[in-house]
Parts: structure tokens; C-alpha cells; sequence
């Protein structure tokens, strides 16, 4: 049975407020010129919603609507804000800081097991081309939304109202032409707003990639509240499990892929993006309580198909766990992926 | 659903052990979290005004400031994983931990139109288990400076909150009455060709040793050298230092004095002490400092004198700097004998590593610390932090539950 999230119980008048406001301020904004109706396109980055978005990313200040479908979790997602562009150019590397502010219904990665947010994001937002760093501070409330995944559980049918601030830093370590390695550190730390305790997420993440070859190891670490309860899922580290059957507060992973070009020079269309992919996970969780010996590591081999598509891959692969299950996964994944800020 | 995450427990939250607080037990402060200026308590408790605040900030101040006016600002996020191992034979019920930290300083510097006046603001926010980002932020550093000339001689003034420390020991300096934190004041500093008076107040209004909640926090206080840990907890701290430089060595004469809270049992206090250094300029430099610190009689408590001194050399070998020094602290009755060894005065290396080990030779508990950081990606610094704990256990550092503490860390200049 579909639950009803609790998230669209709250009063429309405001949201109705907020997109009259935004109007208005985008009118005014843009008397002269038209603003610009782009898609927004799914698993490019770390979200997955289908829709548009109205921007003028040409102006300083750049009131801006998004608005679509999300695939994954089958619920419409919106926000409405405004973003403030700064340039600068001090040792010839052009560096773009942005403040936003925006207030919507939106799909967030910052805590598993609360996939939506709604509510005031602010933030400021940096790009120098080998950095991409984004703090932001929100305030509103966090749940599980319409998902169709949503649990049965009671802790995360409710949607929480709390104050938290995001850390994104991304960072390029290393680009030759085959070669390229980032480093991911993600924190999200805050406090429900009826409650004293605090919650936090920290989580690394190296991805590399040499030729056709990648790798990527993975830690993470959360404190959690009495309200508030994230999670790592194992089926995150190793392709095969299930979601949501094995989770801790605590996670280490690695990733070992190998990918074969088998028509690197084909002329039929797609042809030449499809690899064949050979490939290794290994990880585990450790739930609160569990000391670091009780870590069971996890591991699954798996081969398939991978179309690449520039910043994700379309994936259609075969794996088998440690546990001996089979399975055959389809989709899509961003090795190095960007957060949808910076789109 | 899965049965595991259906059962899996609430995080049992770890009190506070008593074991690490007890040699250093505070009489007064210790659970209220007190901070300076009032405003941040209320970051704690009305997060929407928090919100709001920073948002407000955001976009009605610092937009309109044209950029060639804007002051320099840096920043550095810090994320860091920890891992604490307990001791098999430990009696209490404790269990080896990994535990993350994470901190985001920012810092504006710059000049005050006009006047001459320097100053520099820093923002401090961090998060463990026992805080978030929100209301962990502080007002970490501020300072205002400028230089007066009066003829001929210059003064600089200093205003704010900032570490106030002195002096070339490495371990720690006796003269030196405060722990080595930032704490509001003022210092005014007269030169002249080559000698020195110095004047300063400062009003410490943080009680950051009682505030050690985190296990980390309570392990890093064990291996911290301050002997008087109450010192932050009084009133008010005046210093007069009269000092100077010679052909190759310096000397200072230090008088301080700090009283005592309204309502503390904590006594005033009165130092007296003298640091000095000699540079043999051939590479080794020694140095001194002996402080004796008296306790007038007060209720319920005699008065005591107390003498605590430093002695030791720093012997810079190419890149490597080896540092070796002996305290002797008279009223826990300590010796400790002090060395380590690092190439942090090598800029153009791609690693730097530190070797740092405390042996206290009364009761033989001692640490031996390495820190290892990769320099060589910019702006981005690694870093591998390991303490190992030893030593008998009627011995302070060998009563701790802990042996060995592991911290991985990932430095971000912003």
C-alpha cells in the first residue's frame, strides 16, 4: 500500500506564497530578456528527477524554478530560489562563487533513509574548475516523501522538522588524459528542532580511474538522534544485496572494475560507448553497538554490459554476493559524480 | 524491510568516563557550557533564528561590499576519523571506538578604513558526537591592532580574543599562566631598540578543560602539559613582561597575576618568572624558563608557592629539528622529560612528520605520538595522527583505559 507522506500535508498557501514571490522577483528580474527553459535531466548528478528548470545563468543574480518527476522515488519535486553569481579570476583559474537560496520540495542524499527535504536551503557554493565545494544550511523538514521504497518502519515515516548544515567538498587529486582521481568528503551535521541531540553523517569517498581500470574505496561514519536515523546500506558498497537488509551507522568499502572496449572504432551509432566490464565489491556496515572486529566484509563478482555516456553509465550487469545470490542489475551510476548545485 | 535494520538498537550514547577527568577535576564550571558573547547560546536553542541570521548575513552585508573593499577571507574544513582502542584489561565498560570529526574555520583579515587598524576575524565550527556545526560555532579569534608611534617609540596595541602566549619552550611555557587557548584581552607593547615592555589583561570566560565531553577531547587533555588547568577559570589574568634581546640570546621577566572569580573557591595567584633563550648560532639554541607561583592564604586554604621550570635545547640538523627538554613542576611533584624530533621547518618537502614522546619520570607513564601529513596536493593536506599510551597504571597516563588513538585526517584549505 502507497503511504501517504506527511510532507504533503503541510499547508499549501506557503508553497503557493513562495512561487508567487519567486514570480514576481523573476519578472522584475528579467524585463528585458527571456529566461532560459532547460531540462533537467536525471542521474547526471545525485538526483533523479525528470523536468525543467528556469534560469538566466547569463545575470549576477538569477532567480531560478526547477520543477519535475522524480524517477526513483515516483514523486514531483520542486524549488524555487535565487542564486547570486560572483566571479573572480585571481591566478588566472576562474573561480565562481554562488549564494543561494531557495525553498522547496526536493530530493537530498545527505541522510539514507531521509530522501527528501522541504523546507529553506541556503548556501554558498564555489567552483575554481579542480574544487567544488558547497556549504549549505537547511531548515525545514526531512522524510521518506511519496516513495515508492518508503519503509515500513515507523522512525522514518515521520517526517522531522530540523536544522542542518552540508558540507560537499569535491575535489579533482589528479587528471592526465587517462587518468583521473577526485576525493569526495561529504558531512552533514545538525539537530532536530525538538530535540537536543545531535546527528551527523561524515562520509570519504576516492574514486580513480587509470585507462580502464577503476577503484573506489569508500568510508563513512554517523551519529545519530533519538529522532533522527541515518543510515549506510550495504547494498550501496556491494552490488547484489538488497536494500535496506543489511545497515549500520558505520561503512567501508572498495570497488575494483575493469572495462574491455570491444568496437572502440565502430561507426554504428552507441556501438563504440559499449564496454564490457568485469568487477569486484567488497564492504561492510557495522550497526551502533558493534566493535570494529564484528566488521563482516561482504564481497560480490559480477560482469556485464556498460554504455558510457559521458557523466554516467547505462548499466546492465550480472553479480553474485558472497551469500551466493544471483542477480541481474540494471542502471545508471556517475563513477565521479557532481552535485546538482553545480549543474 | 529488512529484519536487521528493524532491530538493529538506538546508538547507545557512551557517558563521559570518570577516568580521564579525575586528575584534573574541576571544583566549579564543569557541565554548564558557558561561552562568550551571549549570542551563541542562542545559536543552540532557536535554530530557525540561526537560519535566518546567517541567511540575513549572507545577503543584505557581505553583497554589497564591493569586492575591492572586501576583506581576505580563508577558510579550512577539516574531516577526520578517529579510532580509540581500549586497553583488553580495562576495568571499565568501555569499548574501542572510531568516531568522526569534522571543523570548518573561516577567517577574514584586513585593514579598517583609514586609521590604521588591522584586524582579523575568525569563525570557528566544529562537530563530534556531542555537537553540531550550528551550535558548536564560535567566535574563535579577534583581533584589532595598530601601531601608535610616541616619541619614537613605537606601541602596538592589541585588542581582542586571541592566544595570548609567549616564550620558545616546547612543552610549556611556566610563565605563561593561561592554557594555550584564545581568550578576550589586551596587550600593549612599548619597543625600543632592542628591548621590550609588555602589558596585558585577559579576561578568560571559557572553561574549555571542564568542557572535555568527547573521549578524544578527554584523551588530548591527558596528553596536553598544562599543570594548572583552573588557571582558565579565573577572573582575570595581568601580565607585565620587561624584556629584551642581547648579541644572540633574549630574556624576559615575567609578573602576572590572576584573581579570583566572585563566587569561585578557586584562589588568586601571583607568577613571577623569567624566560630566556641562547642561540649558539650554530645550529642549537637553548632555553629556559622557571616560574614560581604563590597562593596567598585564602578560606579554607593555606598558602603555597610552587615552582615550575623548563629547560631544554632545539638542535636544527638540515631539515630536521630536534627538540629536548626536562620539566620539573613542583607542586604534582612531576619530572618529565620531553623530546621529539620533526622536518616541520622544511617548506619545500612533500611530507612532513613529527615524532613527539612525554615520559613522566616520577611514575613512568608516558605517550609517544607521530604525526605524518602529505603536503605535496595543494591545498589539500592528509594526515595520520597516532598516540600510543604506555606506561605503569598508578601512573596518570597509564590509569587511562586507552592505549593507542589513531586519527585519520583530511585538511582543505578553502
Amino acid at each position: 500500500m502507497k503511504k501517504i507522506s506527511r510532507l504533503t500535508l503541510r499547508p499549501v498557501c506557503k508553497d503557493l506564497c513562495m512561487l508567487l514571490i519567486f514570480l514576481l522577483t523573476f519578472l522584475s528580474n528579467c524585463s528585458t530578456t527571456l529566461a532560459k527553459v532547460k531540462p533537467i535531466i536525471p542521474y547526471l548528478s545525485d538526483h533523479t528527477v525528470l523536468g525543467l528548470r528556469i534560469d538566466d545563468e547569463h545575470k549576477t543574480f538569477t532567480p531560478y524554478l526547477w520543477a519535475g518527476y522524480d524517477l526513483d522515488y515516483e514523486e514531483g519535486a520542486y524549488k524555487v530560489g535565487g542564486k547570486i553569481e560572483i566571479v573572480q579570476t585571481p591566478t588566472g583559474n576562474q573561480t565562481k562563487t554562488w549564494l543561494d537560496l531557495n525553498y522547496g520540495h526536493w530530493p537530498s542524499h545527505e541522510l539514507a533513509g531521509y530522501p527528501y527535504q522541504h523546507g529553506f536551503t541556503g548556501g554558498i557554493l564555489r567552483d575554481d574548475g579542480e574544487t567544488k565545494l558547497a556549504v549549505t544550511v537547511f531548515n525545514g523538514e526531512i522524510g521518506e516523501g511519496d516513495a515508492k521504497k518508503s519503509t515500513a518502519d515507523p522512525r522514518y515515516s515521520k517526517a522531522i522538522k530540523v536544522t542542518h548544515l552540508h558540507i560537499n567538498y569535491n575535489r579533482l587529486l589528479f587528471q592526465d588524459w587517462d587518468k583521473k582521481a577526485h576525493l569526495i568528503m561529504t558531512v552533514t551535521s545538525g539537530r532536530p528542532n525538538d530535540e537536543n541531540q545531535v546527528f551527523s553523517a561524515t562520509t570519504w569517498t576516492l574514486p580513480l580511474q587509470i585507462g580502464n581500470f577503476r577503484w573506489k574505496t569508500q568510508a563513512g561514519y554517523i551519529d545519530r538522534s533519538d529522532l533522527v536515523f541515518p543510515y549506510f546500506d550495504l547494498a550501496d558498497l556491494v552490488r547484489g544485496y538488497e536494500e535496506k537488509v543489511k545497515t549500520g551507522n558505520r561503512s567501508l568499502g572498495m570497488t575494483m572494475e575493469k572495462h574491455f572496449q570491444p568496437f572502440p572504432y565502430s561507426d554504428l551509432p552507441f556501438i563504440s560507448l559499449l564496454h564490457l566490464t568485469a568487477f569486484a565489491d567488497a564492504g561492510g556496515v557495522l550497526q551502533s553497538g558493534e566493535a570494529l572486529r564484528d566488521l563482516e566484509f561482504h564481497h560480490c563478482l559480477g560482469g556485464g554490459f556498460l554504455l558510457a555516456l559521458g557523466r554516467c553509465d547505462l548499466r546492465l550487469e550480472g553479480v553474485v554476493t558472497d551469500e551466493d545470490e544471483e542477480k541481474i542489475l540494471f542502471y545508471i551510476d556517475a563513477f565521479f559524480p557532481v552535485p546538482d548545485d553545480f549543474e | 524491510m529488512g529484519h536487521d535494520m528493524q532491530g538493529e538498537p538506538l546508538q547507545l550514547k557512551t557517558d563521559s568516563p570518570s577516568w580521564a577527568l579525575a586528575p584534573y577535576s574541576s571544583p566549579v564550571g564543569s557541565g554548564q557550557k558557558r561561552s562568550f558573547p551571549g549570542i551563541f547560546w542562542s545559536l543552540q536553542k532557536a535554530y530557525a533564528v540561526t537560519y535566518y541570521i546567517l541567511i540575513g548575513v549572507l545577503w543584505t552585508i557581505l553583497l554589497p561590499l564591493p569586492v575591492s573593499a572586501a576583506p581576505e577571507i580563508k577558510g579550512e574544513l577539516y574531516s577526520g576519523f578517529d579510532y580509540i582502542h581500549i586497553k583488553k584489561d580495562c576495568p571499565f565498560p568501555l569499548e574501542s571506538q572510531v568516531s568522526s570529526a569534522n571543523s570548518l574555520e573561516l577567517k577574514a583579515s584586513g585593514l579598517l578604513s583609514g586609521d590604521g587598524w588591522q584586524f582579523s576575524l575568525g569563525v570557528k565550527s566544529g562537530q563530534n558526537e556531542e555537537d553540531d556545526f550550528l551550535s558548536g560555532l564560535t567566535l574563535d579569534e579577534l583581533q584589532l591592532s595598530t601601531l601608535f608611534d610616541l616619541q619614537g617609540k613605537s606601541i602596538l596595541v592589541e585588542i581582542g580574543k586571541q592566544d595570548w602566549q609567549w616564550g620558545k619552550c616546547f612543552s610549556r611555557i611556566p610563565t605563561y599562566p593561561l592554557p594555550e587557548e584564545n581568550f578576550y584581552g589586551m596587550q600593549w607593547t612599548l619597543t625600543t631598540e632592542n628591548r621590550h615592555l609588555i602589558i596585558g589583561l585577559s579576561a578568560p570566560a571559557a572553561t574549555p578543560q571542564a568542557e572535555s565531553k568527547t573521549m578524544k577531547e578527554q584523551i588530548m587533555r591527558l596528553t596536553s602539559h598544562d599543570t594548572d588547568p583552573l588557571s582558565a577559570e579565573r577572573n582575570i589574568t595581568a601580565w607585565v613582561r620587561r624584556g629584551g634581546f642581547l648579541a644572540s640570546s633574549d630574556y624576559d621577566l615575567v609578573f602576572s597575576y590572576q584573581s579570583r572569580t566572585k563566587d569561585s573557591t578557586i584562589p588568586a595567584c601571583y607568577n613571577l618568572g623569567l624566560d630566556t633563550s641562547k642561540d649558539f648560532l650554530n645550529g642549537l639554541e637553548m632555553h629556559g624558563s622557571l616560574n614560581l607561583r604563590h597562593t596567598p592564604k585564602s578560606k579554607g586554604m593555606d598558602s603555597k608557592t610552587q615552582v615550575d621550570c623548563v629547560i631544554g635545547g632545539e638542535y636544527i640538523w638540515g631539515a630536521k629539528t630536534i627538540i629536548c627538554e626536562v620539566l620539573s613542576e613542583s607542586d604534582s611533584k612531576d619530572t618529565s622529560l620531553v623530546w621529539a624530533v620533526n622536518n616541520y621547518s622544511s617548506f619545500f618537502s612533500n611530507y612532513q612528520w613529527g615524532l613527539e614522546s612525554y615520559w613522566n619520570l616520577r611514575d613512568d607513564g608516558r605517550f609517544l605520538r607521530l604525526l605524518l601529513e602529505y603536503t605535496g596536493l595543494r591545498s589539500l593536506a592528509p594526515s595520520l595522527e597516532l598516540t600510543l599510551f604506555a606506561g605503569p597504571e598508578k601512573s596518570a597516563i597509564g590509569a587511562s583505559p586507552v592505549d593507542l588513538m589513531v586519527s585519520l585526517g583530511m585538511r582543505a584549505v578553502l
